[in-house]
């Protein structure tokens, strides 16, 4: 007999089978069918909102594309400012303290033992 | 109809055969519909989107890679379980011999010749089947019971259309063989 043949007469018979499987087994069948199908669904109804919240989000981008340029252009500018407002102000509080100590304009608790250093720790304070 | 509604239908026919497969790689009937129910769960997951005409080829990839991973699970849990009765004490004869009375008690259950004489055919081919090499019977029942052709059998094992064509080949002959032995 043609191999071809002899395998479908097998399989004929294989698939009479399956109509008597235990009914356990095709409740439980149907449960895991019920479970991919919800986890499908699951799946399916994020992935279209979400890539047409993507969509919108990349237009509007696209849009305001200068704006937002400009936007970013004027933060760095103000957090490169801040920076430099502050470390020009600490030496200005160092340079004052030296012009003091090179004239000679001290106060007179300055001259004191253990007190300059006080006094230089205090007025860097300032 | 959306993709939920042709991944319903295309599980709801499906179903059926891939328990069978299942049940005959791995010989047991839970671990069988567990299978199939992570197969579903992996199909639904990843290609739930997917067109429908290519759930078969992708189903039945799933379904041999989740049986393989099992085959796998417990290789490891066999090494270990045999490790442990090694090392645990109180092993006696008296367990080998009831382990041997309850394989003789299954062997006799299972026995062909026995079915026979019932005159289950089903179960005789179906235990003929179980009998065939790994590669063989998923060649067999890819290419015959899931009706895909050589190329797509080929695809879903991950072989050459040669292997495919060699093993199915020598499947049914196996079978022919067996069959033919077990009505003797």
């Amino acid at each position: 007999m043609n191999e071809d043949t002899y395998a479908k007469e097998l399989i004929a018979v294989l698939d009479k089978g399956l109509a008597s499987l235990r009914p356990e087994v095709t409740s439980k069948l149907q449960i895991s069918r019920a479970r991919a199908c919800a986890l499908a669904s699951q799946r399916a109804y994020p992935q279209h909102f979400k890539s047409a919240h993507s969509l919108a989000w990349v237009d509007w981008v696209r849009q305001h594309r200068t704006v937002l340029v400009g936007m970013l252009l004027i933060m760095a500018l103000g957090g490169a400012t801040a920076v430099w407002q502050s470390s020009s102000g600490k030496d200005d509080s160092t340079v004052s303290i030296d012009t003091e100590l090179l004239t000679g304009d001290l106060p007179v608790n300055a001259y004191l033992d253990g007190h300059l250093s006080k006094w230089v720790n205090t007025s860097s304070a300032y | 109809m959306t993709s939920t509604d042709a991944l319903a239908r295309f599980l709801a026919e499906v179903e059926r055969r891939a328990y069978r497969q299942a049940a005959f790689a791995v010989r047991d009937d839970q671990a069988a519909l567990d299978i199939v129910q992570d197969s579903m769960m992996k199909l639904a997951e990843k290609y739930a989107n997917a067109p429908a005409e290519e759930y078969p080829l992708l189903f039945q990839r799933i379904l041999q890679n989740t049986i393989r991973d099992y085959y796998r699970r417990q290789k490891v849990r066999n090494f270990w379980i045999t490790a442990v009765s090694f090392l645990a004490p109180g092993r006696d004869d008296h367990d080998d011999e009831e382990a041997m009375e309850y394989v003789q008690a299954a062997d006799e259950q299972e026995n062909p010749l026995n079915q026979l004489a019932t005159g289950k055919n089903l179960a005789l081919i179906e235990s003929a089947i179980e009998k065939l090499p790994t590669r063989q019977r998923e060649a067999f029942l890819l290419r015959y019971w899931e009706e895909m052709d050589i190329t797509e059998t080929a695809a879903a094992m991950g072989c050459s259309e040669g292997s495919v064509k060699t093993h199915c080949s020598r499947a049914v002959r196996a079978l022919s063989v067996l069959l033919q032995d077990m009505k003797e």
